[in-house]
C-alpha cells in the first residue's frame, strides 16, 4: 500500500518538474531572458512581435522538447523490457538513424512539400522497417548481437542519410547532416507541432497497452505464454508504438540519442523492476530531461547555438560506459 | 596607395608600348594573336566573373562548374563551350594553362602543388568593398596584359563607384540579409559596404559584428528590420533550409518589413555587378 503511495507521489513530482522546465523553457531565448528580460524584450517589441516570439517560436519549442523527449524515455524503457536488454535504446540500436533516413528521402525528394504527412510517414517506416530487421536478426535476451546488428544498421543509415544529403542539388543540404545526425528543435513551428503529435499520441498509448504484457514477459518468454500472455500481440504494440513515436519525433527534431537509455535506468532504482512502473515514470522523465538539455543548449552561449544531440551524448555517452562496465562486474560475479 | 597606381599606370604604359609593336608582329605570324597568356584558367566562381570581364574568351580555357550556376554566377550562357574545372590539381595541369586565377580563399592543396610545379598563379583578395572590386580588376589587368577592353571596363566601373554619395542621415532604415539557417553577414563583408553606400543601417553595426553570424529567428523579430532580403528559396531542390524561410513567425514579420529580392549571384562576389545590387537597394531606399 505504501508502496503505491509512493509511487504516485513519484509521478506527481515528476510531473511537477515537467511542468516547471515546460515554463522555464518558456522563459528562455535570445530575445530575453526571465522575467526581467522578458519585461525588456515587451517595451522593445511591443505585444503584437511579443505574441508571435511566444506562440510561434517558444510554445512549440517547449512542446516538442517534453513530447519528443517523452517519446525517446518511454521507447527506451519499453525496448529494454521487451528485448530484455538493458543496453537498447532506440539512438543506440538504430531505430532513429533509419527513421531520419525516412524523413531525409521525404524532404529531399519534395515528396513532403507535396504532401506534408509524407514526412513523419516516411520516418516511421523506416523506424519500423528496421526494428523489426533487428527483431529478426537478434532476438530477444542476446545483449551483443543486438548492440553489434544496432551499429551496423545505424551506421548504414547515417552513411546513406549523409549520402542522400550530398547529393541534393542543394548547397545547405550537405550542412543539414548534423541536423539529422544531432538534433535540434531550434525555430520549428507549430506546424511541426500539430504534424508529429498525433502519431506521437497514438504511439503512448500503444505502449502503454503493452505494459501489462511486459510486466510478465519480463518472467521469460515460456512462462509468460503459459500465463496467456499472446507473444505476437506485444510485439506488434511494442513494434507499432516505437515505431511510431520514434518516427514522428526523428521526422521533427533529428535524432537525439542517449535519452531512451539513461532515463530508464535512473527511474529504475525508484520505482523497481515493472515495466507498467517504470514505463509512465520513463516518459515524464524523459520529458523533463530533453526539457533541461535544451534548455541548457540555449544558455550556455558558444556565439552558435549546441545541437541537442551533443549534450545528450555528454551526459549520455559516459553513462553508456559506466553501464557497461557494470554489465562486466555482474557477469563476472 | 598613389604609388602603386603610379607604378601601376606606368607599368601599364610600358607593356601597352611593348605590345602595339608586337601587334604588327602578331598580325603577320599569327603567333600573337593578343599579348599576355593564353590559355588561362580560373578555380574560383569569383575570380571566373573577373576573367570573363576582362580576358577574350579564346584566352580563356577553362572556368570554375560553379560559372554555370546561376545561383551564384551571372556570367549565363558566356560559359558555353569552355571547360569546367572543380579545382583540382590534376585537371588544372591537365590543360597545361600559362595562368590560373584564383582567390586568396580555398583550393590551398591544389595551388601549393601548382606552385611546386611552377605554374604562374594570381590570387586575387576577396571583395569587402568596391574598392577591393577595382583593386582587384586592375591586378588582373595588368597580369593578363591591358587593352582597350580592360581599361574600358575599369574605367567604367571606377567611375560609377565615385559618382555614388553616401547619405549621412543619422536616422538610417535597417536593413538585413537574412540567409539559408540564419545566417547574416556583419561589419566587413561586401554586402554590408554596400547596403551602407544605400543608405542603410546594417545589422553588422547594429548588433556590433564583423564576418558571419547565425542568429535565430527570436532576435530577428527583436531588432525589427525595415527591409529584408530573403536568401534563394531553393523550391526546385527542397531542404530544411527553405522550410525554415516559411516559419510562421517570420512570415508575420514579413508583414510589417518590406521584403526586397537581390540575386545572389550579383553580390556573393564582387564584380562590377555588384553595383546592380546597390541599384536595387537605393531604388528599395527611396521607395520605402
Amino acid at each position: 500500500m505504501n508502496n503505491i503511495k509512493n509511487y504516485f507521489f513519484l509521478l506527481s513530482a515528476l510531473s511537477l518538474l515537467a511542468v516547471l522546465l515546460f515554463i522555464a523553457s518558456l522563459m528562455i531565448g535570445s530575445a530575453g531572458t526571465g522575467f526581467s528580460g522578458m519585461r525588456v524584450m515587451f517595451d522593445q517589441v511591443g505585444p503584437e512581435i511579443f505574441s508571435v516570439i511566444m506562440k510561434e517560436i517558444r510554445l512549440p519549442r517547449a512542446i516538442l522538447g517534453f513530447t519528443v523527449g517523452a517519446s525517446l524515455g518511454l521507447a527506451g524503457a519499453t525496448l529494454q523490457g521487451y528485448l530484455r536488454n538493458p543496453l537498447a535504446e532506440p539512438g543506440v540500436i538504430g531505430v532513429s538513424t533509419a527513421a531520419a533516413l525516412g524523413a531525409v528521402i521525404a524532404i529531399y525528394t519534395g515528396l513532403s512539400v507535396v504532401m506534408p504527412l509524407a514526412l513523419p510517414l516516411m520516418a516511421i517506416g523506416g523506424s519500423l522497417i528496421v526494428i523489426f530487421l533487428l527483431q529478426t536478426i537478434a532476438g530477444a535476451g542476446n545483449v551483443a548481437t543486438l548492440i553489434l546488428a544496432g551499429v551496423a544498421i545505424s551506421s548504414l543509415c547515417g552513411a546513406l542519410t549523409s549520402l542522400a544529403l550530398n547529393l541534393s542539388e542543394n548547397p545547405f543540404a550537405s550542412l543539414e547532416i548534423v541536423f539529422w545526425l544531432l538534433g535540434s528543435i531550434t525555430d520549428r513551428s507549430m506546424s511541426h507541432v500539430w504534424l508529429s503529435t498525433p502519431f506521437i499520441v497514438i504511439g503512448w498509448l500503444l505502449l502503454a497497452a503493452s505494459s501489462r504484457s511486459l510486466d510478465v514477459l519480463s518472467l521469460g518468454e515460456e512462462t509468460a505464454v503459459s500465463l496467456g500472455v499472446n507473444l505476437s500481440r506485444i510485439r506488434i504494440l511494442v513494434i507499432s508504438g516505437t515505431a511510431l513515436c520514434i518516427g514522428a519525433c526523428t521526422a521533427i527534431a533529428g535524432v537525439i540519442g542517449f535519452v531512451g537509455l539513461i532515463v530508464p535506468h535512473l527511474m529504475r532504482p525508484l520505482v523497481g523492476h515493472l515495466p507498467s512502473r517504470l514505463l509512465p515514470a520513463s516518459a515524464l522523465a524523459g520529458g523533463s530531461l530533453l526539457l533541461c538539455a535544451d534548455i541548457m543548449v540555449r544558455l550556455i552561449n558558444f556565439g552558435t547555438e549546441l545541437k541537442l544531440g551533443v549534450v545528450t551524448a555528454l551526459i549520455g555517452g559516459p553513462f553508456f560506459l559506466i553501464l557497461i562496465l557494470r554489465l562486466r562486474v555482474s557477469h563476472k560475479t | 596607395m598613389p604609388v602603386n597606381e603610379k607604378r601601376l599606370s606606368t607599368f601599364s604604359r610600358v607593356i601597352s608600348a611593348w605590345c602595339s609593336g608586337l601587334f604588327f608582329l602578331g598580325c603577320a605570324t599569327n603567333i600573337f594573336a593578343s599579348e599576355g597568356p593564353q590559355r588561362i584558367v580560373s578555380i574560383n566562381v569569383c575570380t571566373d566573373q573577373l576573367v570573363a570581364l576582362l580576358a577574350e574568351k579564346d584566352r580563356i580555357v577553362s572556368l570554375s562548374h560553379l560559372s554555370n550556376d546561376p545561383y551564384s554566377s551571372w556570367l549565363g550562357t558566356f560559359v558555353d563551350g569552355l571547360i569546367l574545372n572543380h579545382g583540382t590539381a590534376e585537371e588544372v595541369i591537365a590543360l597545361s594553362p600559362d595562368l590560373v586565377v584564383t582567390t586568396s580563399f580555398g583550393f590551398r592543396p591544389t595551388i601549393s602543388i601548382l606552385k611546386k610545379l611552377g605554374y604562374p598563379i594570381l590570387e586575387l583578395p576577396i571583395a569587402k568593398n568596391l574598392n577591393d572590386v577595382s583593386t582587384s580588376l586592375m591586378l588582373l589587368a595588368s597580369t593578363i596584359g591591358e587593352n582597350e577592353k580592360t581599361q574600358a571596363v575599369i574605367e567604367r566601373f571606377n567611375n560609377e563607384v565615385s559618382s555614388q554619395t553616401v547619405s549621412s542621415n543619422s536616422q538610417l532604415p535597417l536593413f538585413v540579409s537574412y540567409e539559408a539557417n540564419g545566417w547574416t553577414m556583419g561589419e566587413n563583408s561586401l554586402a554590408n559596404n554596400v547596403a551602407q553606400m544605400a543608405g542603410f543601417e546594417t545589422i553588422g553595426s547594429r548588433l556590433d559584428f564583423s564576418g558571419g553570424l547565425k542568429i535565430d529567428l527570436e532576435k530577428l523579430l527583436t531588432i525589427k528590420p525595415d527591409l529584408i532580403e530573403l536568401g534563394y528559396q531553393w523550391s526546385e531542390a527542397p531542404a530544411l533550409v527553405s522550410q525554415n524561410l516559411w516559419h510562421p513567425a517570420l512570415q508575420k514579420l514579413l508583414k510589417r518589413s518590406t521584403l526586397i529580392n537581390i540575386p545572389d549571384s550579383l553580390w556573393l562576389c564582387g564584380s562590377p555587378k555588384t553595383l546592380d545590387a546597390l541599384h536595387i537597394l537605393q531604388q528599395a531606399r527611396e521607395a520605402l
